[in-house]
C-alpha cells in the first residue's frame, strides 16, 4: 500500500442521527463504484472521514478526480499517512515537501489531534514540524498571518496524516438517499443541470427524452445520451426512456391555436412523464424550467402545465436561477459543451412565432377539447424505448 | 441503400482481397531482409498502379494516411517553400476544410488569403487572373467540389499562373475528383501538387496520396525515419496502398457510365415531380448530385430516409456538425434552397432501381413531413 492517501470528509450527513450508517453506506457504495478500474484500494472509515489507500499501481490522480463527484462529501484531500510518532510525521513532511508546499515561499503548520493520548499538544506538534521544515528548507519562512501555504497535520485514531489542504467536494447528500426522480431531459443547457442538482440532493435518476423523428435525428438522440452519460458520472446509472412526440406535434400543428402550441405540447409531455415515472416507480418529475426564461416558463404557463400531473410532485430546481448561473454550473459539470451542439430537439422543431405567454386553464381546455388527448397520449406512450446509461 | 458515397464508400471486394493479402506481407518495407523486400515490392507496385491513374510518374507519388494529410503536407510544405518570396495564398471560396483550415492557420504566420468566387460552381477565372497580378506563393483549386461536384477548370488556372509569371505553386485537392471524370487525368497533369484519398473509391480509410511534381522539393510535414523519400515519415501502410491500387483499378469508364445512368434517372424522376432545385454546375462529376427538395428541411428528409435504411447527406459529412453549408452559400443558394439542400453521392454500386426507390422515398418524405 502507498503512503499517499485520499481523505474524504463527509458533509451534511454527519448531522444525521440513528440512521447515519445508512447514509455512510451509500457514500461508500458510490466511492467503490467510482474506483472501479483504477486498481486496488483499501477503505477505512473513522471520525467522519473516509480514508482511501491505494495499492501499488493504483491511479491516485484519477481516483482523486473522481472522488470530487461523490455527493455527500464536502472535501477531498490528498494526504500522506504515517505512523503516529513525531519522528514519522516529520519524516513524512520533509520527504514530501515539494508536493505539500509547491512553490510557496512562506508557510505555517496547523496541527490537530483527535487522539488526545498523543504526547504532544497541537501547538507543540505544529512547532516541531515547522522546525523540521525550516531545517530541511532554510529558504522558507514562517508566516502565521498570511502564509502562501498551510501545512496540516492530523493525528487521528489509527494513523497520522499530513497534507496541504483539501479541495471542495461535490457536497449534497449521497445518491440514493432521497428517492428516485424522472428527469425530463432535452438537449438544452438547463435540464442536465436540474438533474445534477436533484442528484446532489440524493435522488437517483431516470431520464425521459422526447424525440420527433424524423424532424429530429439520431444525432440529437445521441447528444442527449451523451448528456445522460455525463450526468451519470455524478448520479450513477441512469435509465433513459425515449418517447416519440411526432404524432402529437403534427396534430397540434394541424388542429390547435398556434399561439398555444408550446404549452399544449408541454402538457402532453407532463402526462407522458407522469405515466413513465409511475411505470418505473419514480416519485417525482424533474424539469429544468426557470421562471420567465421562455414563453412556456412564465408563471401562467407553468400553472397550466403544473396542473397536469395528478399524483407526483414536479421539482424545478432551477426555477429561481439566472441563466448565467445555470450556464456556470453546466460548464463546471461538463454538460455545457454537449448542450450547445447544434442539433434540433423536439422543442425547437415546431416553434410558434408569437406564443401566448399568459395562457389560461380555460383556453387550454378549449383547445384540448378538439383533440383525442387520451388516444394521442397512449399511442405516444406505446412508442417508448429504453436505454441504460452507465 | 447507401447514397452517401461522397462521404465515404463501402470497400469493394477487390479492395478487401488486396488488403487482406497484403496484410500477409508483414515485413517493414525499409528492412533489407526478404520479408521487407516483399513488402517494398508490393508497395511500389501499388504506387506504380495508382500513379498511372493519376497521370504522374511513380516517383512523384507519396503515400499518406489520408487526403487531409496530403492537403496539409502540400499546403504547409508549399508555403514554407515559397513564403520567403511572398506570403499570399490564393484559393477558391469553396475548398474543403482540410485546405481552408490550413490556410487559416497559416494566416497566423503572416499569410494573406485571397478567395476566388465559385458562384454556380464556376471558378471566376477573371478574379483569379486579377489576384495573380501580384506575387503568390500558392494557389489552391480543388479538382471536384465535395458538395456540388463542380469540376473547376484547372487547365485555365495553370494558364493564368503561367501567364502572370507570379510563380505560385498550384495545389489541387483531388480527393473527390480522382477517376470520377473523363477529363480528370488531363486536368491533374496541370497541378504541381495534388491530394488523393482511397476511401472515396471503395478502398478502406487510412490511406491517401500526394502527388508532388518532379523537381519540386517540399519540406516534410511529418518527421521521423525518412520513409517516402523523406517527405512523409512513418512505416508504410502496405495493405492500404494495395487496396487503394486495387480499388482504383476497378474504376473504369464503364463504371462512370453506370454512375451517370443512375444520376440521370434520379434527375428525371425528381424533375417530373417538380419543385426541386438542381444545384448542378455546368461541369461536374456525376457521382455527386446536389438538390434542393423544396418544402422539406434537409435534416428532416435525411432522418426520414435514415429510419428506412436509406442514407444520403444534408451537406458534406465534414461540415454537417457546423450548420449551414459555406460551399452552397458560395454557390449562391438562397435560404429556401439552402434549408432543403441534399447531397446524393452515387457510386458504381448503385443501380437504376435504387435510384427509383430513392426518388420515391424522397418524394414521400416531402409529402408526409414537408412543412416549409
Amino acid at each position: 500500500m502507498k503512503n499517499d492517501i485520499l481523505m474524504l470528509k463527509y458533509g451534511e450527513v454527519v448531522m444525521k442521527g440513528l440512521n447515519r450508517s445508512y447514509f455512510d453506506g451509500l457514500i461508500v457504495r458510490r466511492v467503490k463504484k467510482l474506483l472501479e478500474g483504477l486498481g486496488s484500494f483499501e477503505l477505512q472509515y473513522a471520525q467522519s472521514t473516509l480514508c482511501i489507500r491505494g495499492a501499488d499501481g493504483a491511479d491516485m490522480d484519477e481516483a482523486a478526480d473522481r472522488m470530487k463527484r461523490v455527493f455527500g462529501v464536502s472535501s477531498v484531500c490528498r494526504a500522506y499517512s504515517c505512523e503516529k510518532t513525531t519522528e514519522a510525521i516529520k519524516a513524512a513532511v520533509t520527504e514530501n515537501l515539494d508536493e505539500l508546499l509547491g512553490d510557496a515561499k512562506t508557510f505555517k503548520c496547523e496541527g490537530k489531534r483527535s487522539d488526545k493520548s498523543f504526547p504532544l499538544t497541537s501547538p507543540q506538534l505544529s512547532a516541531e514540524v515547522g522546525a523540521a521544515v525550516l531545517s530541511a528548507r532554510p529558504d522558507l519562512k514562517v508566516d502565521v498571518n498570511a502564509p502562501d501555504a498551510v501545512l496540516r497535520i492530523e493525528v487521528r485514531d489509527k494513523y497520522a496524516a499530513v497534507h496541504g489542504g483539501g479541495e471542495k467536494g461535490a457536497g449534497g447528500m449521497p445518491v440514493g438517499s432521497a428517492g428516485h426522480g424522472l428527469l425530463l431531459l432535452s438537449g438544452g443547457i438547463d435540464s442536465p443541470v436540474a438533474g445534477y442538482m436533484m442528484a446532489r440532493r440524493g435522488m437517483t435518476l431516470d431520464a425521459l427524452y422526447f424525440d420527433s423523428q424524423p424532424y429530429t435525428g439520431a444525432l440529437a438522440e445521441n447528444k442527449v445520451e451523451q448528456l445522460a452519460k455525463r450526468l451519470s458520472d455524478y448520479s450513477g446509472r441512469i435509465f433513459m426512456h425515449i418517447i416519440s412526440l411526432t404524432e402529437i406535434q403534427e396534430t397540434l400543428m394541424k388542429s390547435c391555436d398556434e399561439r398555444l402550441f408550446t404549452v399544449l405540447l408541454r402538457r402532453f409531455m407532463m402526462r407522458l412523464a407522469e405515466m413513465q415515472a409511475l411505470d418505473v416507480g419514480a416519485g417525482a418529475l424533474i424539469t429544468g424550467e426557470s421562471l420567465g426564461q421562455v414563453a412556456s416558463q412564465t408563471l401562467h404557463a407553468i400553472t397550466v402545465t403544473n396542473a397536469v400531473p395528478q399524483k407526483l410532485p414536479v421539482f424545478r430546481p432551477l426555477i429561481a436561477m439566472d441563466k448565467d448561473d445555470i450556464v456556470h454550473t453546466a460548464r463546471s459539470i461538463g454538460t455545457f459543451d454537449i448542450s450547445v451542439l447544434p442539433y434540433e430537439d423536439c422543442c425547437t422543431v415546431f416553434v410558434p412565432k408569437h406564443p401566448n405567454t399568459r395562457p389560461t386553464a380555460e383556453q387550454v381546455a378549449a383547445e384540448e377539447e378538439k383533440l383525442d388527448v387520451t388516444g394521442l397520449t397512449n399511442r405516444a406512450f406505446e412508442t417508448r424505448r429504453h436505454k441504460k446509461i452507465i | 441503400m447507401y447514397f452517401d458515397n461522397a462521404a465515404t464508400t463501402v470497400p469493394s471486394g477487390a479492395a478487401v482481397r488486396a488488403y487482406t493479402e497484403a496484410l500477409g506481407l508483414f515485413g517493414n518495407p525499409s528492412s533489407p531482409h526478404a520479408a521487407g523486400v516483399a513488402a517494398r515490392e508490393a508497395l511500389e507496385a501499388a504506387r506504380a498502379a495508382i500513379s498511372s491513374h493519376v497521370g504522374c510518374r511513380a516517383d512523384e507519388l507519396y503515400f499518406t494516411a489520408s487526403g487531409t494529410e496530403a492537403n496539409n503536407t502540400a499546403i504547409f510544405g508549399a508555403f514554407a517553400f515559397a513564403s520567403r518570396r511572398t506570403k499570399r495564398i490564393v484559393l477558391t471560396d469553396s475548398e474543403h476544410p482540410s485546405v481552408e483550415e490550413c490556410v487559416k492557420r497559416l494566416e497566423a504566420f503572416g499569410a494573406e488569403a485571397v478567395y476566388i468566387p465559385t458562384r454556380s460552381g464556376i471558378l471566376d477565372i477573371d478574379a483569379l487572373a486579377e489576384a495573380l497580378t501580384k506575387p503568390a506563393a500558392l494557389v489552391c483549386v480543388m479538382a471536384a467540389n465535395n458538395e456540388t461536384g463542380a469540376v473547376y477548370d484547372i487547365e485555365a488556372v495553370r494558364k493564368a499562373i503561367d501567364k502572370s509569371g507570379c510563380g505560385a505553386i498550384l495545389h489541387c485537392d483531388a480527393v473527390q475528383g480522382l477517376l470520377k471524370h473523363a477529363d480528370m487525368k488531363r486536368l491533374l497533369k496541370c497541378a504541381d501538387t495534388a491530394a488523393f484519398s482511397a476511401h472515396k473509391l471503395h478502398a478502406p480509410r487510412g490511406i491517401g496520396a500526394l502527388k508532388v511534381r518532379a523537381g519540386l522539393r517540399l519540406p516534410p510535414h511529418i518527421y521521423g525515419g525518412g520513409q517516402e523519400r523523406g517527405l512523409r515519415s512513418g512505416t508504410e501502410n502496405v495493405a492500404g496502398a494495395a487496396a487503394f491500387a486495387a480499388a482504383a483499378g476497378e474504376y473504369t469508364a464503364e463504371k462512370l457510365l453506370s454512375v451517370k445512368a443512375v444520376r440521370e434517372r434520379l434527375v428525371k424522376r425528381l424533375s417530373e415531380a417538380g419543385n426541386v432545385g438542381f444545384n448542378v454546375p455546368p461541369k461536374h462529376i456525376d457521382g455527386i448530385l446536389n438538390i434542393s427538395l423544396f418544402g422539406i428541411k434537409s435534416e428532416t428528409a435525411l432522418n426520414a430516409l435514415s429510419v428506412q435504411g436509406i442514407y444520403i447527406s444534408a451537406s458534406s459529412a465534414c461540415s454537417s456538425r457546423k450548420g449551414q453549408s459555406r460551399v452552397l452559400k458560395a454557390y449562391g443558394l438562397e435560404k429556401a434552397a439552402l434549408d432543403s439542400a441534399l447531397r446524393i453521392g452515387i457510386s458504381p454500386y448503385n443501380t437504376v432501381e435504387e435510384a427509383d426507390k430513392l426518388a420515391d422515398a424522397l418524394l414521400t418524405a416531402r409529402e408526409r413531413y414537408g412543412r416549409i
